[in-house]
């Protein structure tokens, strides 16, 4: 991925949220939905652990 | 990206800023610098503080004490009757205000409120971070800091908090250590490992328990087999399965129980074990069997003549006493070696040696023998082995103490007739009478078991327990496959996304290590120039250097004096120099910003340096990194020192445009601005008035600074005498340069399209003036009504508005402003008909 050499956060942050989407598979969604919101890096990785946990369960079940 | 700039702040009722009913209100030079010089005490750090609570909800270095002397109610001032108030104007490029106010209660909570923005919270939240604010505790970090944490400081401080946090997401959560405990991976692993050695392990234990029951040649089927093996249970016990469901598992407990006796179990358990024991003496019986008579006599005379030699070591006693003794003493540096260690008799010994050497001689005489001795016994033992007498021990069969540990025991002090009042062939003969007789009690007891456990009966159990044994182990392989299934889809998922995780963050850290590598550059040459500017020293040039992966910032020194080879700055430098980097780092990085905040804030940061460096540390920020004119990008500058030094110069840059000044004043309970704008003062002389307050030589201060702004503002050209004059008469003294540069002007034909104040105006003014100041120059002000005062104000601003045009221009400041000029009085581009 590229990011905006003019340093604007917001246009770089999007063009990684683009990026994360352009990958069609299922883990795509997950993190995007996640990644970007207002969380800290511990309550994150709480919200991926159990989204992923999850969806293999629910995978494995199917 | 809209840009905000502090237009002022009204404070009441926190920290040191009591002002109950009249806040501390403080305008800020919007495009410039504006500072604040206030004395230790004064309130400066609370204003810093006010910002710091408002805007981040916190208090940075009251949140850094310890727990046990943090008191959030020191937030609200202690004196103030009321809830503590502040309100912060910020304005945008447009010139739009938003206002939030800030309400701080007993217990150091605030709570905001704005009717200008829906969500002050998340406004403020937006609007800048804790680097937009530096005390001299947060710039000292930068240059301690690791290197890792210098390049966070960066990524902060260019606005990239945002990035930082996705950083530490992506790497939390594609963290091998994180997924193992996350997801489980190595558990799930090991278990995947463990399972199938399980069942390879259940499945040979089945095969062997198939065999014990005759289907050894059956390989491992548990539909099969268990049909087998219920048919050939059948077979054998017909009479006993009547009663047995066919489809059901076998309770043969149950049947045992019922049908056998409650006693059966145990019986056959101690059948088992009593059959174990017989096993065992009848080979004991059998190896002592071959401790002939030859072999015992030979032993005997072993141990006979072994004796002997003790015997003949006639001090072995006496030895042994001396030896343990003198080990004792040999440490203690008086031991008197005439003296007896034992009794204390004296002088004992002779003119060769003393009676320590000859002690010593039979000491070591006696240790020779001693080890000659151990290793006799030791031999003898394992001779004693060789005759199966350890298993005598083993066995455990005979409660009292046995030959071989009394020879163990009396080792050291055995007494001389013991090998020959105890006969050792008696003993053994003794011991095989003693087996004899337990091989005839067991046995007759397991032909007794055997009467209660008949053995078809104990086929049957055992077959019984093959069948649990089989049914219980399918259905344990059953269960463990299952999981194991379980857990490879598991993995095969989570090795998917753990890929996944680790592609994106690679491609996300690489596009980030570019990108960082630009800032980091431009940074490195914002440093080196602010760094030479405030220390003017060409021998020393840092450098920032950014690690090629990661986010790792090094500060260097790639010039130090004659050395050119990088070197780390932080040890090198001193004091001064080191927060000279510091800064030069800080604004270097907060210039880059991108955060809508477009201002700094910064308490207390030149301390460490001397009075020039100060000076050149202020022409910086005058001239590179507060926003004016011609430094566009730059910002808002906030500045709070008590530094003296400084004092002076900052009075004087109070001229300059682009920046404002005041001097805090302040008692226990009002902290007040000494202003130096005429309309921040004259608003200061109305509120003191509509307060009661006294005013005091304010209006004298207010016509002077009338007088300097219409100097200022219309670039009057004043006499020079009057820079060197002291302060006496100077309302006077400014009033007549003035009205002598216009009469000067006037007669020369250089003023045109305005009639300013001729002599009789000016005689009016300062009869009028002059009348009313013969009551402040008394001190009589206090008798008077609040009319009077505030006429005294207008006829000043009457004054004022002789140099003044009202401006209807919309593209420019409509309102009063000054003219230009005697002789060019429009400002540029207005287009008033003057």
């Amino acid at each position: 991925m590229k990011f905006d050499k003019n340093r604007d956060e917001q246009k770089n942050l999007d063009i990684l949220k683009k990026e994360i989407k352009k990958r069609k598979i299922d883990f795509s969604k997950i993190l995007a939905e996640s990644l970007f919101d207002n969380t800290s890096s511990d309550d994150f990785r709480n919200i991926i652990k159990e989204k992923i946990t999850r969806h293999i369960e629910n995978k494995i079940i199917k | 990206m809209a840009k905000y700039f502090i237009k002022s702040v009204s404070i009441e009722g926190f920290r040191g800023i009591n002002n109950n009913g009249n806040p501390l209100l403080i305008n800020f030079q919007t495009d410039g610098v504006t500072s604040i010089f206030g004395e230790n005490g004064k309130g400066k750090s609370s204003i810093f503080e006010a910002f710091l609570y408002s805007i981040l909800g916190k208090i940075i270095r009251l949140d850094e004490y310890h727990a046990d002397i943090k008191d959030k109610k020191a937030i609200k001032n202690l004196f103030h009757s009321s809830d503590g108030h502040i309100i912060i104007e910020f304005i945008d490029e447009s010139n739009s205000v938003l206002g939030i106010d800030i309400t701080v209660n007993l217990n150091g909570e605030r709570t905001l409120t704005s009717a200008s923005i829906a969500n002050p919270e998340v406004f403020l939240k937006s609007l800048c971070n804790n680097l937009n604010f530096l005390d001299y505790k947060s710039f000292e970090k930068i240059m301690i800091s690791s290197s890792e944490d210098t390049g966070k400081l960066f990524s902060n401080l260019v606005g990239f908090g945002k990035f930082i946090i996705i950083k530490e997401k992506l790497d939390k959560i594609s963290r091998t250590q994180n997924i193992n405990n996350d997801f489980g991976k190595t558990t799930k692993e090991t278990n995947i490992r463990v399972n199938n050695q399980k069942v390879t392990g259940l499945k040979s234990e089945i095969q062997n328990k198939l065999g014990e029951i005759g289907f050894s040649q059956i390989e491992y089927d548990k539909n099969v087999n268990f049909k087998k093996i219920k048919n050939f249970i059948k077979k054998q016990y017909g009479i006993i399965l009547k009663t047995i469901n066919n489809e059901s598992i076998i309770d043969f407990d149950n049947l045992i129980k019922t049908k056998i006796g409650p006693t059966y179990e145990t019986d056959a358990v101690k059948l088992s074990s009593e059959k174990e024991t017989l096993e065992e003496l009848v080979k004991l019986y059998k190896d002592l069997g071959k401790f002939t008579n030859k072999s015992i006599v030979s032993l005997s005379k072993k141990l006979i003549l072994a004796y002997k030699q003790i015997e003949s070591s006639n001090d072995i006693i006496l030895g042994k006493l001396f030896d343990s003794a003198i080990d004792g003493y040999k440490s203690i540096d008086d031991f008197d070696v005439n003296t007896c260690i034992l009794c204390n008799t004296e002088n004992l010994g002779n003119s060769q040696k003393s009676f320590y050497d000859n002690i010593n001689t039979k000491i070591k005489s006696f240790n020779r023998f001693k080890s000659q001795y151990e290793l006799f016994i030791s031999s003898f033992q394992s001779q004693l082995k060789s005759y199966s007498i350890i298993e005598f021990e083993q066995s455990q069969l005979f409660e009292s103490e046995s030959f071989f540990s009394k020879i163990s025991k009396s080792q050291d002090f055995i007494q001389s007739d013991f090998f020959e009042t105890n006969n050792i062939q008696e003993v053994v003969e003794q011991y095989k009478k003693a087996v004899k007789n337990k091989i005839n009690v067991i046995s007759l007891s397991i032909k007794n078991l055997n009467i209660k456990v008949p053995s078809n009966i104990s086929n049957l159990v055992e077959t019984n327990n093959v069948y649990k044994f089989v049914f219980n182990s399918s259905i344990e392989i059953d269960k463990l496959n299952a999981d194991s299934d379980y857990n490879v889809k598991y993995l095969y998922e989570l090795e998917n996304w753990i890929t996944y995780i680790n592609k994106i963050k690679e491609e996300y850290e690489d596009s980030y290590n570019t990108l960082m590598d630009d800032i980091s550059s431009m940074i490195d040459s914002d440093t080196k120039i602010f760094f030479k500017e405030i220390m003017g020293n060409v021998d020393i040039t840092p450098k920032l250097k950014k690690e090629n992966k990661g986010q790792k910032v090094n500060i260097l020194l790639e010039k130090f004096y004659t050395n050119t080879t990088d070197l780390k700055a932080a040890p090198l430098l001193s004091e001064s120099y080191r927060n000279a980097l510091s800064l030069s780092i800080y604004f270097a990085a907060s210039l880059k910003s991108k955060n809508d905040g477009h201002f700094i804030i910064v308490d207390d940061i030149t301390s460490s340096f001397d009075s020039g460096h100060q000076l050149y540390f202020l022409d910086l920020i005058k001239r590179k990194i507060s926003i004016n004119p011609s430094n566009k990008k730059g910002k808002q500058i906030v500045f709070l020192t008590h530094d003296g030094i400084l004092k002076k110069v900052l009075n004087e840059n109070n001229s300059l445009k682009n920046w404002k000044h005041y001097n805090l004043n302040s008692n226990k309970d009002f902290v007040s601005l000494k202003p130096f704008n005429s309309d921040d003062l004259k608003q200061t002389i109305l509120d003191k008035i509509n307060n009661g307050n006294y005013v005091g030589s304010d209006f004298r201060m207010y016509y002077e600074f009338v007088l300097l702004e219409i100097i200022e503002k219309l670039n009057l050209e004043i006499p020079f005498s009057l820079i060197n004059s002291n302060d006496n008469k100077m309302v006077s003294k400014l009033s007549q340069a003035i009205q002598e540069i216009i009469e000067l002007k006037r007669s020369s034909g250089k003023i045109r399209g305005v009639r300013f104040p001729n002599k009789n105006d000016f005689k009016i003014h300062t009869q009028l003036l002059s009348n009313n100041l013969s009551h402040w120059a008394s001190g009589r002000e206090a008798s008077l009504s609040n009319a009077v005062l505030i006429r005294i104000v207008d006829d000043i601003d009457t004054f004022k508005k002789l140099f003044q045009y009202n401006c209807t221009c919309p593209s420019r400041n409509v309102g009063w402003n000054y003219f230009k000029s005697l002789s060019s009085p429009k400002q540029k581009g207005c287009n008033c008909t003057i």
